[in-house]
C-alpha cells in the first residue's frame, strides 16, 4: 500500500461506499415521505361505536362516524359529511382528507365561520383537533374562478 | 510501453464488443425508452426520452460493472490463494486488485461527474430534485414532455394564492391578477404567450385527485390522452369534488354540462355523478378535442370555452378568438401588442387563464 494510486483508489472507494449508502438512505427517507401516513406500520385503533379512527399529525383521532351518517357516498370510498347552500364537506375515507369547499360566493367569510364551525360539530372535535387532520379550505373554481384557491381553517395557525 | 500500448488496444476492443453488446441488449430490454408518441405525434421523442435513456443506461452499466468487479476479486483471490507462494501468481493477483481499486475509483468519479452535470442541468431547466427521478409519463406527444423541461419554478408567477389566511377581497376591474393579465400588457409583448399566469397546486388538491387515479389513467390510456392533462383539468375544473356542481350545471369531477355528455358519450346527466363515467366522458371529450384541434392548449381551451373559441380571431390576425387579449382591432399586429388602448377581451379571460391553470397543475400531482 506504498503506491499513493492505491491509497487514492481506496479513498475514491471507501467515499463510493459512503456516497452510495447516504443515496439509498436519501430514497428511503424520501420514499416513506411521500407515503400516505396512514400507510404507516402503527396499527389503527379500534374505535368506539359511532365512532371512526383517523390520521392526525398527533397519531390517530377519534372523530364522530362521518362514513355512517353522510348524506352521499361517492365510488372511491368519498363521502359528503355536510352540504348545504354555503358550504360542502366531503370526507376522502382512503386518505383521511376533508375537503371544505365554500359555494357561496356572495359571502365568503360568513360561509368560512359556518364550514369551519360545521367541521368540528360534524366531526365531535375541537378547533386544536382540526388543526391536526389533513384539512382543506378552498373557493372552488366552478364557484367563482377569479378568487379560487386554498385558504385553509382560519383558526390553525399555519 | 509496449506492453501499455497493447493494454489499450485490448481495452479498446473489449470496449467496443462492450459497446455493441449494450446497444443489443438496451434495444431488446427496454433501456430504450419508448417514445410518448400517439397520432397527433407518432415520433413522440423529447428530451424527457433522452434523460430516461441515459438513466436506464447508468443502472444497467453500474450493475455489469459491480458484477465484472466481484469475478476480477474471486478470480485475484483465487490466484492469491493457489498461488503457494509464487511470485508471478502473487504479482498477478496484486495488480489485479490494484487494478480493480482504480477501476472502481474511475467508475465511481465518472458517475460523480455524469450525476453533477446532469442534476445541475435539469435542476435548472426543469426544477426536476434530482436526474435520477425523471421519468416520462407522457403519452400525449413530444411537446409534453419539453414542456415539463421548460417549466422552471422561475415562470411561475402568482395567480391565486396558494394558501393566505384571509379571505379573497373581490377582483379588481379588469382582473386581480396583476401583471400576467392582457390588462397588464404593454406594447412589444407578444399578443399572446402561454403559461403567463400560472399557480400552484395545493397539497389538498392531490391527495384528493389521487383517489381516482385508476379512473384518469385508464382513460388516458383508452383514449390516447395524457394522464397529466386530465389531473390538470380535474383539479382546474372541480379541485377533485366529485360532489361538485357549478351554478350553470356542469357535474362531477371533469365539470362536465349533461349536454355536453349526451352528444359527446351518450351518457345521461345522472350517470355523470358516477366518478368513473364522469371522469371516462370528460377523456373521450378532450380526446375528441385534441383529435380536432391537434394541439393541447387548444384542446384545453376548447374544454373550457368549446371548440368555436378556437376559431381565427378578427381582432389579432393569426390569433385564436381565445388568445386575442383585444375586442377590437388595432392594438396586436403580427403577434405583438402595437398599442394598449384596445378594450380588453374579457368574453375569453378565463379561457386564457383555464389553460394556463391546467398547464401548470398537470405535473403538479404526481
Amino acid at each position: 500500500m506504498k503506491n499513493p494510486m492505491f491509497m487514492l483508489a481506496g479513498v475514491m472507494v471507501v467515499l463510493a461506499i459512503v456516497f452510495l449508502l447516504l443515496s439509498w438512505s436519501n430514497n428511503r427517507s424520501s420514499e416513506s415521505s411521500t407515503e400516505f401516513p396512514t400507510a404507516g406500520t402503527a396499527e389503527r385503533p379500534e374505535a368506539a361505536p359511532g365512532k371512526r379512527i383517523v390520521y392526525s399529525a398527533d397519531g390517530y383521532l377519534e372523530i364522530n362516524d362521518v362514513v355512517r351518517e353522510a348524506s352521499k357516498h361517492f365510488d372511491g370510498d368519498v363521502h359528503v359529511v355536510a352540504e348545504n347552500s354555503e358550504y360542502s364537506i366531503v370526507y376522502y375515507a382512503q386518505s383521511d382528507f376533508f375537503l371544505v369547499s365554500l359555494l357561496d360566493p356572495a359571502s365568503f367569510e360568513a360561509a368560512r365561520s359556518s364550514a369551519e364551525q360545521a367541521l368540528l360539530d360534524e366531526l365531535g372535535i375541537t378547533q386544536e383537533e382540526a388543526c391536526t387532520l389533513s384539512v382543506d379550505l378552498v373557493v372552488p373554481p366552478y364557484v367563482d374562478f377569479d378568487r379560487a384557491g386554498s385558504y385553509g381553517l382560519s383558526y390553525c395557525v399555519n | 510501453m509496449k506492453y501499455r500500448q497493447g493494454g489499450y488496444v485490448v481495452l479498446f476492443s473489449v470496449g467496443l464488443f462492450f459497446y455493441g453488446f449494450v446497444a443489443v441488449f438496451a434495444q431488446n430490454n427496454g433501456l430504450v425508452p419508448t417514445g410518448r408518441g400517439n397520432d397527433y405525434n407518432p415520433d413522440g421523442y423529447g428530451l424527457c426520452e433522452l434523460v430516461d435513456l441515459v438513466n436506464n443506461l447508468i443502472l444497467f452499466l453500474t450493475g455489469l460493472l459491480a458484477l465484472l468487479a466481484v469475478l476480477v476479486l474471486i478470480y485475484a483471490g483465487f490466484l492469491m490463494v493457489t498461488s503457494r507462494g509464487g511470485t508471478t501468481a502473487i504479482n498477478k493477483a496484486k495488480g489485479l486488485f490494484a487494478n480493480l481499486l482504480i477501476g472502481s475509483a474511475i467508475m465511481f468519479a465518472a458517475f460523480l461527474i455524469v450525476n453533477t452535470v446532469l442534476s445541475i442541468l435539469l435542476s435548472s431547466v426543469s426544477g426536476a430534485l434530482g436526474w435520477e427521478t425523471v421519468s416520462c409519463t407522457y403519452e400525449n406527444k413530444v411537446g409534453d414532455a419539453e414542456y415539463r423541461i421548460q417549466l422552471t419554478e422561475e415562470t411561475y408567477k402568482s395567480w391565486v394564492p396558494e394558501v393566505v389566511g384571509d379571505m379573497p377581497t373581490a377582483p379588481e376591474a379588469g382582473g386581480a391578477s396583476g401583471s400576467c393579465e392582457s390588462s397588464g400588457l404593454v406594447v412589444g409583448d407578444a399578443c399572446y404567450a402561454p403559461n403567463r399566469c400560472l399557480v400552484n397546486v395545493s397539497s389538498g388538491a392531490c391527495t384528493a385527485i389521487s383517489t381516482y387515479d385508476n379512473y384518469i389513467t385508464a382513460a388516458a390510456s383508452r383514449y390516447g390522452v395524457s394522464a397529466e392533462v386530465l389531473r390538470g383539468i380535474m383539479i382546474t375544473e372541480s379541485g377533485g369534488n366529485p360532489n361538485a356542481q357549478s351554478p350553470v350545471g356542469a357535474v362531477g369531477l371533469m365539470q362536465l354540462m349533461p349536454s355536453t355528455a349526451a352528444s359527446a358519450c351518450g351518457v345521461s346527466g345522472s350517470a355523470l355523478w358516477d366518478p368513473a363515467t364522469n371522469i371516462d366522458c370528460g377523456a373521450r371529450y378532450f380526446a375528441s378535442m385534441m383529435k380536432q384541434f391537434g394541439d393541447r392548449n387548444l384542446a384545453i381551451a376548447a374544454y373550457n370555452a368549446g371548440p368555436g373559441g378556437n376559431s381565427a380571431s378578427n381582432s389579432c390576425p393569426g390569433l385564436r378568438k381565445w388568445q386575442c387579449p383585444y375586442d377590437s382591432g388595432g392594438c396586436c399586429t403580427n403577434g405583438q401588442v402595437t398599442g394598449t388602448t384596445c378594450q380588453i377581451n374579457t368574453g375569453y379571460r378565463e379561457t386564457r387563464l383555464y389553460v394556463d391553470k391546467v398547464n401548470s397543475a398537470a405535473p403538479r400531482c404526481r
